[in-house]
């Protein structure tokens, strides 16, 4: 099976306080990986260091990713090279219709990968397929990017983005939160619709309530800047019904 | 024209400083200090209209008159009743010991007369430091007619218990012009709170031309309350400068009641990293008061933070100013920086202007500023009408509450009752 | 963060794209201000006796403001040399014989001039439906649909024909917004203005095209005075726009245009400016001084003036859009992009004086600086003590790119009537980096990245400028913001 994302002794601290002290993890082509974990334990470090945020310092560690060197990267070089991040809280960009920002994106991608830079047309005729698959309403497109949009929107409009920018290894950092049942179904469903073969997931959750809906094939439990345990989607449920102070617990063991 | 009144005058200051030299006689060492702020004061003069700081404030009628110098006199105090303080009382811009209450000054801070420490370094080093006589004209003018005033030396390390309160005790018999000094002095880690109010006891106009200078050292901390109550004699010009090093914090309140003129020039410079400054200011005005508060803050170095904070209420023919100006220097990056004015106009005939400005050449910056001037919200006066409050009952609760939000920043807070009762006092 | 100095850097370098000149025969007088130039200028334009009469007073009160140094208008957030203006040609037209019959005559250099502005003179223009006044150095040379404008009894003309033909009208309104003792360069304007356009929309009628104007200071060691007067009759409508460009010429250009508009009962007048003079090289040597005078009065109940403008040239930069709001429910509009870069500087705002009942204004106004750029926002809100129930809102964003630029946020707000709701709210910051991040992310390159947010950040302003013009507005912005490289 072909690695896409190989992470050893990753760690990384803000502000000169260490959060990730030490992370070991490989992602296959086509698995998909939920990372879960209480809060302040790492997990969204983890994302934001692999999407390239330099509030994050890199303290050791690799991070080898197709077999290239990620941290060398520029965040944009990043993305151009298939890694996507799925914002927690996506930000708003005032005054940029999603439109024209989806065009620089799609083509700056496109054009690292060879491809022809997509026209009006055909960029149109693309976002409308790949609105259908999320459920977006799509006069959310002719506003500007995430502005004015509700959580949901906004969560929505991430995993849209995935769907035109289709990355190699798509990060999504509690896509889930602030999400009703509704909004996480069909984000849920177009998350199901985009697992291929060749790509890599990487689901950072606090909660179960996601993994019912897209069924991870690894679960990895962060704590205390350290996966600290690994298996599969029922150590998940034995999660939600003991919570994370047994994970802890068990450790302090 | 107008140039040829304004010589006139100024010639008047010139010849009284003569005069007073004569008189006086010169103690050495302020005497080179006071010399050269004369002759600049001769460069300069009296503030034009078409300087843009003082566009609003028309000081020909307050300077055109004939003043005396103040002399010495005797008078008591009893002081803020309810307030625990350190006392120190000028009568006449003169400090006096036998009025004062300073014996309880905790080890390492000192409230000493000006005239008694001129030849000591501290007051060598620093007094002229701040206040800026080469520009600004009337602290020339305090420079130049410089015979005492308080020196405040807050040692390393050392903390104020209660707040050091300065009262001014003006006595007149005829037209006078007094023109206190004071100098703040904290040194490193220092911390002090102070207190400045001034007693009229004549009745006679009144030319009140203050200067104060404070150093704040690096991590120390400077709170400065200035209540400024007037009556319609008196007009009164304060100069108000700080110089902060690093990570250190200055706070001024000044809370302005009436007065014929008051003009305020508060300057800061911000000259160490992580500095906090905030300035906060209440005035209220009414019959023919003109209130102007000019403030600058002066980012020279990054990661500072400044919160500007000034609210007005002004009722009959009174006059308000807010004219503040924050300025980012270059390479002062990372610095935040707010300022607000709110104004509300209580009658036909009252004025306000306001010029909140930002001149920034440091792009890693948060800067904003807000002014807002107009009535009482209507829709809060209609609900606590609705609740069976009459109508003047709910515009004074309302004002009071619009007034509030500068009293309750105020530091120390024995003050607050006092400073509702002249908010309150105003509004009848 | 090097390579987004380095951005900056290419930005701040990026070149003027209209710094050409063209190689026409053209007509100029030497250079010299006194009271014989007046004449000649007067004599070449064929004035009638008062015109002449109008500039004499206003050389004369222009003269005494001159003699005094001390009177120079100085109180702007501006640094440049002393203009002489002795050394100015005040007067330079365009082939000898100063005007056309039609397009035919017009020298076909100049037609490509106009061309290579991305001024379609002829066909396009018709399918685009825009009616074009085109001022080269002084003098207007041509006129589009006028015929077809003249049907609904629009007079759309250069100023000197509007004195020959409608003397009245300009008589009656010429110097009533702007009179010429208003300010030194007004003073000089309404001395030595050679021509311009003059537009007059009768009751009732509501323009059905936008008429459009475009100013070109072409010859070297020239000035351009242009005066500009709108009126608007009685509930009539009109949307004009105004687009300027100069060659690239190593000493300073003057360019003091006057704008006056009157806007009667129920009028509505939008002027929208796109204005790219020559800004002058990176080290500030050569580029225009931009001098101008713009006012509005809201003459009658329920008028409405909207100036809009995006400001990406002159070197400097010294103009105030204002509108008198005299006409109660009269409400006056000033939305503004001021994008600064290399040694240029603009000081630029509005005033709104608020004298009728009921009236509002609303002042939008975006500044960018980048390079060693000086950008200022100066406005005036005054609330006169009779304006009762007066509404202002103000909000000014000034957006920084790099560390050697300044912005600058100057507003006045004189308030002589409680009844007055008055708003002013400014923000200074560089370009969000959770924003610059979220872009990238996505594969956004930092360049691009900044652009699209400047863009972004511009875009409310531009969204207000007519739809063809917001097009030429978008492409200005983006090249303005483009590095030098490609």
């Amino acid at each position: 099976m072909k690695s896409i994302l190989e992470i050893r002794g990753l760690k990384a601290s803000v502000e000169d306080m260490p959060i990730l002290r030490g992370i070991d993890l490989t992602v296959n082509a086509g698995e998909v990986h939920a990372i879960m974990g209480p809060n302040g334990s790492g997990k969204s470090t983890l994302a934001s260091v692999l999407a390239g945020n330099e509030d994050y310092e890199v303290d050791g560690g690799t991070v080898e990713y197709l077999g290239k060197d990620l941290l060398e990267m520029d965040v944009d070089e990043r993305a151009r090279e298939g890694v996507f991040l799925a914002f927690q809280y996506p930000i708003e960009l005032p005054g940029v219709s999603t439109m024209n920002f989806l065009k620089q994106a799609v083509n700056s991608v496109r054009e690292h990968r060879g491809q022809k830079p997509l026209g009006a047309a055909e960029l149109l005729r693309l976002a409308k397929e790949k609105a259908a698959l999320i459920e977006l309403d799509t006069r959310l497109k002719q506003r500007s990017v995430n502005q004015g949009f509700s959580g949901g929107e906004k969560k929505r409009n991430e995993i849209f983005q995935l769907a035109m920018l289709e990355p190699t290894l798509a990060i999504l950092d509690e896509t889930d939160s602030g999400l009703d049942i509704d909004a996480l179904r069909s984000v849920a469903n177009g998350v199901n619709l985009l697992r291929t073969q060749e790509r890599g997931f990487l689901i950072i959750t606090h909660y179960q309530r996601l993994l019912n809906y897209i069924v991870p094939d690894f679960v990895h439990v962060i704590a205390g800047g350290r996966i600290v345990r690994s298996g599969d989607k029922e150590l998940a449920l034995e999660l939600e019904k003991r919570g994370y102070d047994w994970v802890q617990e068990e450790l302090a063991a | 024209m107008a140039e040829l009144i304004d010589h006139r005058v100024e010639d008047r200051f010139l010849a009284a400083y003569e005069r007073y030299q004569s008189l006086n006689g010169t103690s050495e060492p302020l005497s080179d200090l006071s010399k050269k702020a004369i002759e600049r004061f001769a460069e300069i003069g009296f503030p034009a209209r078409k300087n843009e700081s003082w566009k609003y404030t028309n000081i020909t009628p307050i300077i055109g008159r004939t003043y005396q110098m103040a002399s010495t006199a005797r008078a008591a105090t009893k002081g803020i009743a309810g307030l625990t303080t350190h006392v120190a009382v000028f009568i006449n811009g003169r400090f006096t010991p036998e009025a004062s209450q300073l014996d309880q000054l905790p080890p390492g801070v000192s409230v000493k007369s000006l005239s008694a420490t001129a030849e000591h370094e501290l007051v060598q080093t620093h007094l002229g430091n701040y206040a800026d006589y080469t520009d600004e004209s009337f602290t020339a003018l305090n420079t130049a007619f410089l015979k005492d005033g308080a020196v405040i030396s807050i040692e390393s390390g050392c903390k104020l218990d209660h707040p050091v309160h300065i009262i001014h005790i003006v006595a007149n018999d005829e037209a006078t012009i007094v023109q206190p000094r004071t100098l703040i002095h904290a040194a490193d880690h220092a911390s002090a709170q102070i207190i400045q109010s001034t007693e009229f006891r004549g009745s006679t106009s009144l030319l009140m031309n203050a200067v104060t200078e404070i150093y704040v050292g690096n991590e120390a901390h400077v709170d400065f309350l200035d209540l400024q109550v007037g009556t319609p004699h008196v007009s009164r010009i304060t100069n108000l400068s700080v110089y902060q090093k690093s990570q250190s914090k200055f706070e001024s309140d000044v809370f302005t009641f009436g007065g014929e003129l008051t003009r305020n020039n508060l300057s800061i410079l911000a000259d160490g990293e992580n500095c906090e400054s905030l300035l906060h200011g209440l005035f209220m005005a009414r019959g023919n008061s003109h209130i102007d508060n000019n403030t600058f803050v002066d980012h020279a170095k990054p990661n500072c933070y400044s919160s500007e904070y000034y609210k007005g209420i002004l009722d009959h023919q009174s006059v308000g100013v807010f004219n503040g100006k924050v300025l980012v220097r270059e390479d002062a990056q990372l610095i935040n920086a707010y300022q607000t004015n709110r104004s509300i106009l209580l009658s036909d005939t009252a004025r306000m202007y306001s010029k909140p400005a930002l001149e920034i050449y440091a792009d890693d910056v948060k800067c904003s500023h807000g002014a807002t001037t107009g009535q009482l919200d209507k829709d809060g006066l209609f609900y606590l009408r609705s609740r069976g409050i009459p109508e003047e009952e709910a515009r004074r609760l309302m004002l009071t509450s619009f007034a509030g939000d500068i009293i309750e920043k105020a530091p120390v807070a024995s003050l607050h009752e006092l400073l509702y009762d002249h908010v309150e006092c105003m509004l009848r | 963060m090097n390579t987004d100095t380095q951005y900056l850097h290419e930005v701040a370098e990026s070149d003027y794209e209209h710094g050409w000149s063209t190689d026409i025969v053209s007509d100029t007088i030497p250079k010299g201000l006194n009271e014989d130039v007046i004449r000649l200028i007067s004599s070449k334009k064929n004035d009638p006796d008062w015109m002449l009469e109008n500039r004499l007073r206003a050389f004369r009160h222009w003269e005494k403001l001159a003699a005094d140094t001390d009177k120079y208008p100085r109180w702007a957030h501006l640094q440049y040399p002393e203009i002489n203006f002795d050394e100015i040609s005040y007067y330079s037209a365009p082939g000898s014989k100063p005007r056309y019959e039609s397009l035919d005559e017009v020298d076909p250099e100049l037609i490509k001039t106009f061309e290579a502005l991305g001024i379609p003179l002829e066909e396009q223009k018709v399918l685009a439906g825009v009616a074009v006044d085109a001022v080269i150095d002084s003098v207007s040379v041509a006129t589009t649909f006028k015929e077809e404008l003249a049907k609904l009894g629009i007079i759309f003309c250069s100023f000197t024909e509007a004195i020959e033909n409608h003397g009245d009208l300009v008589r009656k309104h010429m110097g009533s917004v702007v009179p010429h003792t208003d300010n030194f360069y007004a003073a000089l304007n309404a001395a030595v203005f050679s021509d311009g356009s003059f537009c007059y929309i009768p009751p009732g009628v509501r323009c059905p095209m936008e008429l459009s104007t475009y100013f070109r200071i072409n010859q070297a060691g020239t000035g351009q005075f242009e005066r500009t007067l709108i009126v608007a009759e009685e509930g009539s409508y009109v949307s004009y726009l105004e687009g300027c460009t100069a060659p690239r010429r190593d000493e300073h250009q003057l360019h003091a245009a006057v704008v006056e508009i009157i806007a009667h009962k129920d009028a509505e007048v939008k002027y929208s400016t796109i204005q790219n003079w020559y800004p002058g090289d990176n080290e500030g040597k050569g580029g225009v001084f931009n001098f101008v005078t713009k006012r509005g009065i809201c003459e009658g109940t329920g008028s409405k003036i909207s100036w809009t403008q995006l400001e990406t040239g002159s070197a400097i930069t010294w103009k105030y859009p204002s509108v008198i709001l005299k006409g109660d429910h009269s409400i006056g509009e000033f939305y503004s992009v001021a994008f600064t870069k290399g040694r240029q500087q603009a000081d630029t705002g509005t005033k709104m004086l608020h004298i009728g009942r009921n009236t509002s204004s609303s002042i939008i106004s975006k500044g960018i600086s980048a390079g060693r750029s000086n950008n200022s926002y100066r406005g005036l809100v005054r609330i006169n003590k009779g304006a009762e129930n007066a509404r202002n809102f103000t909000q000014c964003d000034s957006m920084l790119l790099g560390d050697r630029c300044g912005a600058h946020t100057f507003p006045y707000l004189e308030i002589q009537n409680p009844t007055a709701q008055v708003e002013h709210e400014a923000t200074t910051s560089k370009v969000g980096e959770d924003q610059m991040f979220y872009c990238q992310q996505r594969g956004i390159s930092e360049q691009d990245a900044i652009k699209l947010l400047v863009s972004g950040f511009c875009q409310e302003i531009l969204a207000k400028l007519p739809m063809e013009f917001a097009v030429e507005a978008r492409k200005l912005l983006a090249i303005e913001l483009e590095g030098s490289v490609g």
